[in-house]
């Protein structure tokens, strides 16, 4: 178990070197550093001295080094809005964003494998019918525009939750149901599958003649066995999944890193867009990390290979 | 009786009908739309649609914060979305399918670069990627289309990769390569037939994948500058009205759940068609 | 024939003391695109208790759908008990409600199965797996099941078994996995064990040691056991009395020793010349021509008449019934071998 999670553990830096060097890259192209951290009347004196800072008198891979010591260390450079270590601005915010995705992620998860389960148990019936059939539907569904539907009804029409903003768990319900949309349809439509494969298992006759119930049955045996596929889903839409927090946050004005970074692009904040970049790219790799530590603790065959 | 009624043939017909409709509005638009959708009135600010109090025939489904008819609007933003998401559809296909198939029948060294490069690409979210390329270059037609065409092109790479890989060793394969067939050859007259029913399917509902994700990321503000006529961007000024003027967010939502809906029947209507086993899903 | 003993008279038709289990007239369905198809016909039988039968057939025999709807193990959407009665207790199986027959599900009538490679859960430990049955029947608590689960994996011949108890599924060979199976089967100390084809998915050495288990665990035990099986030769080894299936139906009901003498149907007649030649490992083996038909498409009389060597117009009149042939004895069959004397009334 530990040398499976340590070498899984092995593919982080890779990951995030490769992510720091498309950084890097697309740093460069945005085009002079100078143009980025100076304004129009600096003086030759602040130019001499930010390229000496900023390494640009170096060759392009001593620079990438540089830049990778200062990445690896934290150091993404100054806000220009906030005047703050941009990491700083970032990692601010970072508890805003980790709220809403753990919140969506329990949700899509809980909502999508029951239901799931339901279309399993009365396959062709009518809850079958009307759960798969609502589930393709949601599929179309732009997750920018239920968000807005889902506000005009509870906020505006029913008034019973907030429009936006941060504050009790009332403001988390849309923006975290809004965001569950985006996983939702498929968990649902791959615990089905999923489940009407593992019932037609051999063990689950076993179960049943070992005198459990049906819920016995269903929750102890065969929902373990059908939930790899649904926990390798997950973990290959973590990134769409935040890629998906950062609209929700747009929608419901929710103060985490994906708002940040889309305020930044526009007040052209280059070192706070790169931070924030960076340290969803840390989320993203750390959260498959876990996939693969919950999938083999659930299935212990994994740990094999 | 479900079957029959939902059936493959229903869902081509009624996904095609749709298609082809949203075609002849963009391919129609400058005729179509009662108004140039950049023009403004501040006189006629707000107004509802017809069919709420206070709207006109004047203005069918209304008009925005500026006073710009939104049904025109809507018409022009179908030529965006369908240009977008045809063309980077096309980017991306093209991209991946070329490298699958070099991976899967190069193998070796090739392969491992290819694919793990694809895995790594997959956990990277497009909306980041996006966001990347807007705060270098900024927003234009071409820039989204790049940065929708390359935020797709694994699956397709994924997917070529695992059938050319299946059929490498099936025999008329191996055939050709000891007819002494050039591997340029192969591929293309021997693996592309093979592969591109499945890869039209793919495609099909690629294409409502990357409509959705233009109008995401205009929404965002990251796709074509305001006051461009993009979906998008209409719900984006919705969501800043829609306590006065629900009605411009919803317009717009309206007309992009019909587009992907209809793509999406139609891509699935010629999934089953093409393979009646994958019905079961 | 001379008086038999009270030993080797088959108790199939004794009716002084009542059996640990009796079927009467089991009727199965199945439901198909083209409607309801009968997989088991009019199957009745007993179990003494202290008792082995075996039920015998090829696949399509009816013989693994007679055990599983004892406990009425086949969900109810793809077949339905059709008609007959399961009497155990003093209580018809097929009539209680499902919370009722949970509770004889595991604790009095155990099952095991052909394959013990998925017959047990994957991903939970043996352990675990073992525990389940007494803690939901005996209300056991985790740690006094454990310390019984060893006693039970020592019972059934696994070593160590308090590593094996850690263990999962995929760590043990076939073998140990029947083992546990059987383990399992036992650990509620139930009245009637029902073994569905036990041995068939095992290599030959270990179908042996498995049938030792079995009949020494059912001598010290006192277990009943109906074992399915389409081997006469474990029959022969294991069980009292016999029960022969063909396409549904039960065609001969005998002791064991009694049918090895003499095979009253022509099919079970055709069975045994097949485990003679393989035990005289003569190089040509008999067999018998053609296959069993599929139940939607039996013919009108006796469903082994168009394989039959002894066939005429009276089989293809009618499905000939099970009925006595001599004491103990019934067969379904108008000519039945060895016994001239006796002819049904078809």
């Amino acid at each position: 178990m530990l040398k499976f999670t340590l070498r899984r553990l092995a593919y982080v830096p890779v990951s995030l070197l490769f992510v720091s060097a498309v950084l890097f890259t697309v740093l460069r192209l945005t085009g002079n550093p100078i143009d980025t951290y100076l304004d129009i009347n600096r003086t030759d004196e602040q130019v001499a001295a930010l390229t000496k800072r900023l390494h640009l008198d170096q060759s392009l891979p001593v620079q990438f080094l540089i830049y990778l010591k200062d990445v690896l260390s934290g150091d993404f450079g100054q806000s220009l809005q906030f005047g703050e270590p941009a990491i700083h601005v970032v990692l601010e915010r970072a508890g805003a964003s980790i709220q809403l995705v753990t919140a969506a992620l329990l949700i899509a998860a809980i909502i999508g494998i029951l239901a799931g389960m339901a279309c399993a148990v009365f396959k062709d019936k009518l809850p079958d019918f009307l759960i798969s059939t609502l589930a393709v539907a949601a599929q179309s569904m732009p997750s920018f525009w239920l968000g807005i539907l889902l506000i005009q009804f509870f906020a505006v029409q029913l008034r019973w939750l907030p429009t936006s903003g941060r504050g009790g768990w009332e403001n988390l319900v849309l923006p975290a149901f809004t965001l569950a949309a985006y996983l939702l349809p498929n968990i649902i439509l791959i615990t089905r599958t999923s489940m009407l494969e593992t019932l037609r298992e051999q063990f689950v006759v076993t179960a049943i003649a070992k005198g459990l119930s049906g819920r016995q049955v269903l929750f102890r045996h065969a929902l373990p066995n059908a939930l790899n596929p649904i926990i390798s889903f997950i973990g290959l839409q973590i990134g769409r999944l935040m890629g998906g927090a950062i609209i929700t946050e747009t929608i419901f004005a929710w103060p985490g890193i994906g708002r940040l970074m889309i305020g930044s692009i526009f007040q052209r904040d280059v070192p706070v867009v790169i931070a924030g970049v960076l340290i969803v790219s840390v989320v993203i790799v750390v959260a498959n990390l876990a996939v693969d530590i919950l999938l083999s603790i659930n299935d212990p065959r994994i740990r094999l290979d | 009786m479900k079957r029959s009624l939902f059936g493959k043939r229903f869902k081509i017909v009624l996904g095609a009908g749709i298609i082809v409709a949203m075609c002849l509005l963009a391919a129609l638009a400058p005729y179509l739309a009662p108004y140039d959708p950049l023009q403004q009135d501040l006189l006629r600010r707000l107004k509802p649609p017809f069919f709420m109090a206070g709207g006109t025939a004047k203005n069918l489904l209304g008009t925005d914060n500026y006073g710009r008819d939104l049904l025109s609007r809507l018409i022009f933003g179908t030529q965006t979305s369908i240009m977008v998401g045809t063309a980077s559809m096309a980017l991306s296909c093209i991209l991946g399918a070329i490298a699958g198939l070099i991976a899967g029948y190069k193998g070796g060294r090739i392969e491992q670069l290819i694919m793990r490069f694809a895995d790594a690409h997959m956990a990277f979210p497009d909306v980041l990627f996006a966001i990347i390329m807007a705060a270098a270059f900024g927003g234009s037609t071409f820039n989204l289309i790049l940065v929708l065409g390359i935020s797709g092109w694994m699956i397709y790479a994924r997917l070529v990769f695992g059938l050319v890989r299946s059929l490498k060793h099936r025999s008329f394969v191996e055939a050709a390569v000891s007819y002494g067939g050039g591997d340029r050859y192969v591929m293309s007259r021997h693996l592309l037939p093979q592969i591109v029913p499945i890869l039209t399917v793919v495609a099909t509902l690629q294409v409502a994948q990357m409509i959705l994700q233009e109008a995401a990321l205009s929404f965002l503000g990251l796709g074509l500058p305001p006051p461009a006529p993009t979906w998008g961007n209409i719900l984006a000024e919705g969501r800043d009205r829609m306590f006065g003027a629900p009605w411009i967010a919803n317009c717009a939502g309206i007309a992009i759940i019909l587009i992907v809906f209809g793509i999406n029947m139609f891509g699935n209507g010629l999934r089953e068609y093409l393979d009646p086993q994958a019905k079961q899903r | 024939m001379t008086p038999a003993t009270d030993h080797e008279l088959s108790p199939v038709l004794r009716k002084q003391d009542a059996p640990l289990l009796r079927v009467e007239n089991l009727s199965v369905a199945f439901h198909t695109r083209n409607g309801l198809v009968r997989a088991i016909e009019e199957v009745s039988f007993e179990v003494p208790a202290g008792k082995v039968l075996g039920i015998v057939g090829e696949s399509g025999s009816g013989k693994s759908v007679t055990a599983l709807s004892l406990l009425r193990l086949i969900p109810s959407e793809i077949a339905e008990i059709s008609s007959g009665s399961v009497w155990f207790g003093g209580r018809d199986l097929t009539r209680l409600s499902e919370r009722e027959l949970r509770r004889i599900r595991g604790r009095e009538i155990a099952m095991i199965f052909q394959e013990p490679m998925t017959s047990l859960n994957p991903i939970a430990s043996v352990g675990a797996q073992l525990r389940e049955p007494m803690q939901l029947h005996l209300g056991m608590k985790a740690a006094e099941a454990s310390r019984r689960v060893e006693e039970l994996l020592d019972l059934v011949g696994i070593p160590q078994p308090r590593k094996r108890m850690t263990q999962y599924p995929h760590e043990l060979s076939g073998g140990m996995r029947q083992r546990v199976m059987i383990a399992m089967a036992l650990s509620c100390e139930p009245k009637l064990l029902i073994a569905d084809e036990p041995t068939t998915a095992l290599d030959v050495t270990t179908q042996a040691q498995i049938l030792d288990l079995l009949r020494s665990l059912q001598s010290r035990l006192g277990l009943s056991i109906i074992l399915i099986t389409h081997d006469l030769g474990v029959v022969a080894q294991f069980a009292d009395n016999v029960q022969v299936m063909y396409a549904g139906r039960a065609i001969e009901q005998a002791a064991v020793a009694e049918i090895f003498r003499q095979p009253a149907h022509p099919y079970t007649e055709g069975l045994l010349k097949i485990v003679a030649d393989l035990e005289a490992e003569c190089g040509r083996l008999s067999s018998i021509e053609g296959t069993v038909p599929a139940p939607h498409e039996l013919p009108p009389g006796c469903a082994f008449a168009p394989r039959c060597p002894r066939s005429d117009t009276a089989c293809t009149a009618s499905p000939p019934p099970l009925s006595p042939i001599s004491p103990g004895r019934r067969c379904a069959c108008v000519r039945p071998v060895g016994f001239p004397q006796f002819r049904a009334s078809a």
